[in-house]
């Protein structure tokens, strides 16, 4: 079972996405905050990571520094509102393995899923 | 014959001897009584002579006695009579000569000459009263071979007075030349001095002695000067009788101590006749006129050199003469040469471009009609075209009577502090923009952001609708709609997004460690006067990196303005920067700042909210809180990271790494 954490400060998004993905067959975990995310990341042990940049307490950047120190094989798709070249060049350069804007568009996100899954190891 | 009888022709003989015998002493006698009359004549003539002789004329005894004298000598002696004058006076020596010695020496002379003439002395009259005389005396033998003088006596006494008072306005003359303050000199024509003043030995540093030795002006002037000066004597000389004194000419005078100093001579030639014997003249010390004018040269010339300096010209224009007189400084600043002007007022106008020429005639205006003075600014264009800021200061001369008869002007180029003054204000706008739009920026990222996310869920609950599949075709239809204000909306905030950026504008290779170097000095003062500080290490061997300078500089200016607000109040201020290359994180190498204080340093609470717009610690209205968002924005847009930590210091440290290489490295995964 492929095992997905949405990580968004927005409730429905985090709602939606985790309504879909769980439609797709996927087992999906949700968090809120970057401290949460880290947090689940080190109980579930999660494929692929679906991260939100702009986030309150820690920011997308540093959970994905963090994600990365924990597990740097576990896939991480940023999602940002809106691209910021550098921000997203950074992201990349810390080891996410793609970037996509809002409004998301679920079948794109899930193909990007499925790539980085059928990338994984084993 | 028969004797003792005469014949008769023996007897006529004798008497016809007889006969002329007495012929011939009737003719001796003729003569004889001829001779004695004509001695008689002689003597009666001689008597006239010596009677009526206008010149005193005396015989007279070695003893003293008077022999003879004439109607002439008694009169000058002032005696009545021959008679009386014969007889009174016995001892010629002592009674008549006022210097008894005198008569020694003329007969000393007479003895050894013989003849004495021109012998002057004085005698005493009768009455005492003293008179020169001149003698004129010979010595003779009477029939009884006793020596007798005899001579004339004439009475030199009004010469002699008319000589003395000669003598005494010479002296009189002598002395007041002597004595003028002007240097008065006669040369031959070799060059010697034949006379000169007290001034003129003066002048030269020789004594009167000096010059009555022997002096001659090759003495006096400078080796380098006597060629000119002879030929200088030839021209005067040349130029004939002049009366009075020609053109002065100048040379270098030496005083006997060998000291050197210029003076102007006037001379003009002394004639006998009608040949030059020499010259005649006076010299004048030029040293003090020498002095005043490199003393005025000087202050000319430091006003001048002033002007230039303060970039200040002045103009002066003469209402009268309708001249106008300006300075060097003005026509540089206005980039004429002097040459160039014509020079009355008109033509002044006309240097200054017509916008600005009513500025400058309304200012004049004032300065005659009202006699009143202006401050005014305006422009000029220069003849290369250039266009200069002016400040002017114009001011009337008013005479007694409150006319206006100068008006003078000041006027400083002022183009550089124009020129600065609209830059601090550009700069200034500038700032307060870039705060703007960077505050706005960063309120349009929030915006976009808090837009975009309901924008997100609503587009996602969309297409969670269109998927549920089964819908009417208009329903599809309103979705579609929907979806397509879903884009715009998410266009919209794209623009908002864009708009937060701060756009880099010139990137130019800069040496890190200058920027900041430059950066402190602007500071010095500042940290000076709050007693901070300073410990400053830079990487030497940093290279120079692609930033936009100003915008760098923005950066670290904020920085140090916050570790300086930051120590306030502290104890022990230091602020420490420092400058090095490290790895960072992926980027790459990396030019790293470091700025750390040792203020109160960063709370856990505060630390996630410092890039915030409008977060600040300080009390409202102290900062404004852009600073770091802003320079956030400026390091982010280099392509860099800034973030801060606390230090050992107990205050913040402030990284800021920017890369070396602009093309980041995008590893694709």
């Amino acid at each position: 079972m492929e095992r997905i954490l949405v990580v968004d400060d927005e409730a429905q998004i985090v709602r939606l996405l985790q309504k879909y993905f769980a439609s797709k067959g996927y087992e999906v975990s949700t968090a809120g905050s970057g401290l949460e995310a880290i947090e689940k990341v080190k109980d579930v042990r999660p494929h692929v990571v679906l991260l939100d940049i702009l986030m309150p307490d820690m920011g997308g950047i540093d959970t994905l520094k963090e994600i990365k120190k924990i597990d740097p094989q576990i896939g991480v798709i940023m999602i940002t509102a809106v691209i910021d070249e550098e921000i997203a060049r950074r992201a990349l350069e810390l080891g996410a393995d793609d970037y996509i804007t809002k409004p998301i568009d679920f079948d794109y996100l899930e193909t990007c899923v499925m790539v980085k899954l059928a990338q994984l190891p084993g | 014959m028969k004797d003792g009888c005469k014949t008769r022709q023996q007897l006529l003989d004798e008497l016809s001897k007889l006969e002329q015998r007495i012929l011939s002493l009737e003719r001796v006698n003729k003569k004889l009584k001829k001779d004695k009359t004509g001695l008689e004549q002689d003597s009666k003539r001689l008597r006239l002579i010596f009677d009526n002789a206008p010149v005193g004329v005396y015989m007279s005894t070695p003893e003293g006695r008077y022999l003879k004298v004439n109607r002439a000598q008694v009169d000058i002696l002032g005696y009545e009579s021959p008679e009386e004058m014969v007889r009174s006076v016995t001892d010629i020596k002592n009674q008549i000569y006022v210097e008894p010695e005198d008569r020694d020496r003329l007969e000393k002379l007479l003895a050894e000459q013989g003849i004495v003439k021109g012998f002057e002395t004085r005698y005493y009259r009768k009455d005492g009263e003293i008179i020169w005389v001149s003698i004129y005396i010979q010595a003779a033998k009477d029939e009884k071979g006793k020596v007798f003088y005899q001579g004339t006596v004439v009475d030199i006494t009004e010469r002699k007075q008319a000589e003395e008072a000669l003598r005494e306005s010479e002296r009189r003359y002598r002395h007041l030349v002597n004595f003028v303050p002007i240097p008065l000199f006669e040369i031959d024509l070799a060059g010697n001095f034949k006379t000169g003043n007290l001034a003129i030995s003066e002048a030269f540093g020789y004594t009167e002695k000096d010059v009555e030795k022997g002096l001659n002006i090759a003495q006096v002037i400078i080796p380098e000067d006597i060629e000119r000066i002879v030929s200088d004597m030839k021209e005067v000389l040349r130029k004939g009788k002049i009366r009075g004194s020609g053109p002065g000419y100048e040379y270098t005078g030496i005083r006997k101590d060998g000291s050197t100093f210029p003076f102007i001579a006037y001379a003009s030639p002394i004639f006998h006749g009608d040949d030059p014997v020499g010259f005649r003249g006076a010299i004048i010390d030029l040293t003090a006129q020498r002095q005043a004018e490199e003393a005025l040269r000087k202050s000319i010339s430091s006003l001048a050199e002033a002007q230039r300096i303060a970039h200040i010209g002045n103009w002066e224009w003469d209402v009268g003469s309708d001249d106008v007189y300006w300075s060097d400084e003005l026509c540089r600043i206005v980039g004429t040469s002097p040459q160039a002007f014509s020079g009355n007022f008109a033509a002044f106008c006309e240097l200054f471009p017509s916008e600005d020429r009513e500025t400058v005639k309304v200012a004049v205006r004032k300065a005659v009609k009202e006699g009143r003075k202006s401050d005014i600014d305006h422009r000029i264009t220069r003849p290369d075209g250039t266009v200069r800021d002016l400040h002017q200061l114009v001011e009337p001369i008013i005479d007694r009577d409150g006319k206006t008869i100068r008006v003078i002007g000041l006027v400083q180029d002022v183009t550089e502090k124009r020129q600065r003054e609209r830059e601090l204000q550009n700069a200034k706008e500038q700032l307060i923009q870039a705060e703007k739009l960077s505050s706005l920026g960063r309120l349009s990222a929030g915006v976009a952001h808090e837009v975009l996310n309901p924008a997100t869920i609503i587009s996602m609950e969309l297409q969670l609708l269109q998927k549920m599949g089964d819908l009417p075709p208009h329903v599809q239809e309103e979705l579609n709609i929907c979806m397509e204000q879903i884009s715009r909306i998410v266009t919209i905030a794209e623009n908002l997004k864009q708009f937060s950026r701060i756009p880099v504008k010139h990137t130019a290779m800069t040496d890190v460690n200058n920027l900041i170097e430059h950066e402190l000095n602007l500071y010095a003062m500042q940290l000076k006067i709050e007693g901070i500080e300073t410990d400053v290490q830079y990487d030497p061997d940093l290279p120079s990196i692609p930033i936009d300078r100003e915008k760098i500089e923005q950066v670290i200016m904020n920085l140090i303005t916050n570790a300086v607000s930051a120590m306030e109040g502290k104890e022990k201020k230091v602020l420490r920067i420092k400058t090095g290359r490290n790895t960072v994180h992926r980027k790459g190498v990396c030019l790293t700042i470091t700025v750390a204080d040792t203020g109160h340093g960063i709370s856990d609470e505060h630390m996630p909210k410092i890039f915030d717009p409008f977060f600040t610690t300080k009390e409202p209205g102290k900062g404004t809180g852009l600073g770091l968002p802003i320079s956030y924005g400026i390091v982010q847009e280099h392509g860099g990271m800034i973030w801060a930590e606390n230090n050992e210091w107990g205050g913040a440290t402030f990284y800021v790494s920017l890369p070396i290489q602009r093309d980041s490295l995008r590893n694709n995964a």
